[in-house]
């Protein structure tokens, strides 16, 4: 069979950086190709590529037998290749139907003619099975609805032939994607290639009947399915064997220094202890996590009450405790400007800088240049950062809302040493994840929540301490 | 490198305008031109840098045209009636009040800063021109002599007037760049939320951010009616959108977390310049305010360059 896309020897460079160093990669008829690697691996530039954002500076590609070189993203799309980006691109305040036509309207002298828009989003609705009412408002839909709106967007015109999804499992429950893969399933049957890019590697192995692998802007490694682990791609992203999962030593509890109420039972942070909080979306993990560092009224009334407490708080979306703009040192230092101030009121510059040059080398952040804007730092780095933060000072519990979201195996492993090197030290620390591995591997007592109340609590000492268990108290 | 350049083009900008028009015309590096320049430039200055405080936590204030009037025949009313330290005193008080005014319904109401503004640019100059019958206040005998006299006298044969913004200018940027208030109104106007989760007041810092504005109207409401000897209720009109506009054409981001005073000033002079160059060539003075206009969506669109260079 004639692969239907094929993509040899890339390169491409920017500034001094090269992403790509001679990339190939070969896409058949309804295949699920799963792309792996750490951050600044060079997928995205090898996404870029194949839908025409940059132009290779050397190597080429070619589709279905013809040689392609796309001029930009409107000759890729034409060329059938379809895009459903990590950031969605919809209007909220539109219909869905809208959505669904965006900027293709069809229209008669300058009116939209509404029956039409109707009638064309049903049919790319129904083409995928999805039961949403196009009349609805985007912005009332939930992730999964949106996200499958946007797929039913780019399949509608019917002349794609391969599907781009940038990890879109990144913020879906787990049935969710379930729903999602059965989608994808039906669609490969019809001839449509998929390109799965994820971090979550139980997925790329569940879905995907080859997975490419690359580290450092080159391809490392090619498995098909059957024929690696999680811990083969894992291995070959970092390029070093992932240490065996230590069963950690159970910590001795503490004094409790923070209780947070949830019906069925508070969460507690026990000094030297860390508590793990297990949910699927819309259990209200963020929510209580939220609510403890003072952002929902009560006690502590606001985050500024909570820091002066000794609360430190890391939020699921490092785009909401940055300042972009602002040097990693500032950043760093932003909860402690009223430590780090003169008798005059003057920002004590060598305070800080003394504090920051020895957080950024204990947690290895790169670049170590802490005069450099926060927005210049890759996601794990800039997770880092935030994490810095309440290693200054004397924060006695940390809130962590999903701390390893989206970022790469080195960085995560970086972040869940730091807790656990937080926790030794004698603070509490309250841990909420989607992985439960996470979890079970970090936590002394892991809380499973569901729909905003406390459902069950797992005990490291017990032998229903397990995924299985874990999960089933889950609803999953 | 070419980032670098950007950065400094409001000074590259300024620099070559000065150089043009002094070979263009001999008249611009005259003793008294300069003078005339400066004086021009000093006011809308201590606008501009209030100005540039509201715009760096993210917000926008038009109604600092309406607080120059107010400032100034408060002023004016009061130290005719209890001296000139009393007036002046008066004056900047003002500015603060409106300021605090706006800083309360963009953060108390969450009011869109344009409209909270503009609503405040309406209701004082009305109030204004209510108070005063909209005549100038000068008294019978004129304003005291110390004041007429701060709008005239000379320090090193610089005017006070110009003093005036110079002073100032090292407060306000040792405040921006070297106070722990500085870092957490760049913080705040670069993330609100970000902010607000490290602990800040964002509330407290984007109000605060609005009485140093009304402050500095207020400072340059009394400036204005020591140079005109008067307070005068139609003053100060179109000095919000010079005030924007230098901010701007000096780098400033209305999306908050970006500007510098230093680039303000530079932004102010640019426009006093063009202004003043215009004139020295006989241009008719409508060509000055289409001239006006082009640099400010000039500056703009080079905003918009450096952020796409960035992205």
């Amino acid at each position: 069979m004639q692969p239907l896309l094929t993509a040899t020897d890339l390169h491409k460079r920017f500034g001094n950086t090269l992403a790509l160093r001679g990339v190939s990669l070969r896409l058949m008829p309804g295949e699920a190709h799963g792309l792996v690697g750490e951050n600044g691996a060079g997928k995205s530039s090898l996404l870029k590529i194949i839908t025409g954002i940059y132009r290779p500076d050397s190597g080429s590609m070619s589709l279905a037998g013809g040689p392609f070189a796309p001029g930009g993203p409107d000759a890729a799309r034409a060329a059938g290749i379809a895009l459903v980006p990590q950031e969605l691109q919809i209007v909220p305040a539109m219909s869905v139907a809208d959505n669904l036509l965006l900027g293709r309207w069809p229209s008669r002298a300058g009116a939209v003619r509404q029956a039409a828009v109707q009638q064309r989003a049903e049919a790319a609705l129904a083409r995928l099975g999805l039961a949403i009412d196009p009349r609805r408002r985007m912005d009332a839909l939930g992730f999964a609805e949106r996200q499958a709106v946007v797929l039913a967007r780019e399949l509608a015109e019917g002349q794609a032939r391969i599907l781009i999804l940038d990890e879109p499992t990144a913020s879906l429950e787990r049935a969710e994607v379930d729903r999602l893969f059965a989608l994808l399933e039906r669609m490969r049957g019809e001839g449509l290639a998929v390109v799965f890019v994820s971090h979550r590697l139980d997925e790329v192995r569940a879905l995907c009947d080859r997975v490419s692998v690359l580290r450092d802007g080159l391809q490392v490694a090619s498995h098909a399915r059957g024929g690696f682990t999680e811990a083969d791609l894992a291995r070959d992203m970092t390029g070093r064997a992932l240490d065996a999962q230590q069963e950690a030593a159970i910590r001795p509890a503490g004094a409790e220094r923070l209780i947070l109420a949830a019906p069925g039972g508070g969460v507690a942070a026990r000094a030297g202890q860390v508590t793990g909080l297990a949910g699927l979306l819309g259990a209200g993990t963020g929510a209580l996590l939220r609510g403890g560092f003072g952002r929902a009224g009560g006690s502590p009334k606001s985050p500024a009450a909570a820091i002066a407490a000794g609360i430190g708080y890391v939020p699921s979306e490092r785009g909401r405790a940055l300042i972009p703009n602002l040097s990693v040192r500032d950043n760093i230092v932003l909860p402690h400007l009223a430590a780090m101030t003169t008798r005059l009121g003057g920002f004590n510059a060598a305070a800080a800088d003394a504090a920051v040059a020895e957080l950024i080398r204990r947690l290895d952040v790169r670049p170590p240049n802490p005069a450099l804007p926060a927005r210049a730092l890759s996601g794990g780095n800039q997770q880092k950062i935030i994490f810095a933060r309440w290693l200054i000072g004397r924060f006695h519990t940390l809130l962590l809302d999903e701390p390893t979201h989206g970022i790469d195996v080195a960085a995560k492993r970086a972040v869940l040493g730091l807790v656990d090197g937080f926790a030794a030290g004698g603070g509490a620390v309250i841990f909420a994840s989607a992985e439960l591995h996470e979890l079970l591997a970090l936590a002394d007592e892991v809380v499973a929540m569901r729909q905003g109340r406390v459902q069950e609590r797992f005990h490291r000492a017990e032998p229903r301490f397990t995924e299985a268990h874990l999960r089933q108290a889950l609803g999953a | 490198m070419r980032q670098r350049f950007l950065d400094q083009m409001p000074f590259i900008i300024l620099a070559i305008l000065c150089l043009g028009t002094a070979l263009m015309t001999d008249r611009f590096l005259s003793a008294v031109n300069i003078s005339n320049v400066m004086l021009q430039a000093s006011v809308m200055a201590v606008v501009a840098m209030g100005m540039t405080y509201v715009i760096i936590s993210g917000g926008f204030d038009i109604s600092v045209g309406s607080t120059v009037a107010a400032a100034g025949c408060a002023a004016a009313v009061v130290m005719l009636e209890f001296g000139t330290g009393a007036g002046v005193a008066a004056g900047i008080a003002v500015g603060c009040l409106v300021g605090l005014l706006n800083g309360l319904l963009v953060t108390r109401l969450d009011l869109n800063p344009f409209i909270a503004t503009l609503g405040s640019m309406v209701v004082v100059r009305g109030v204004v021109l209510l108070l005063t019958g909209g005549r100038p206040i000068m008294g019978e005998e004129g304003l005291p002599d110390a004041f007429i006299l701060y709008g005239r006298a000379r320090l090193w044969g610089v005017p006070l007037l110009t003093w005036t913004p110079i002073v100032l200018f090292g407060l306000l940027w040792w405040v921006l760049h070297r106070s722990a208030y500085g870092k957490r109104l760049y913080a705040t106007g670069g993330n609100a939320q970000a902010a607000y989760l490290a602990g800040i007041n964002t509330g407290r810092i984007r109000a605060s951010a609005y009485v140093w504005c009304g402050a500095m109207a207020g400072v340059a409401g009394v400036m204005l009616a020591a140079r005109l000897q008067s307070g005068q209720p139609t003053s100060g009109e179109f000095y919000e959108l010079m005030a924007i506009a230098a901010a701007v054409v000096g780098g400033a981001s209305l999306y908050g977390g970006e500007g510098r005073l230093a680039k303000t000033i530079a932004g102010v002079l640019i426009i006093v310049v063009l202004g003043n160059a215009l004139n020295l060539m006989n241009v008719d003075s409508y060509w000055q305010r289409i001239a006006i206009g082009v640099v400010i969506v000039a500056a703009a669109a080079a905003d918009r360059l450096r952020h796409a260079r960035r992205d």
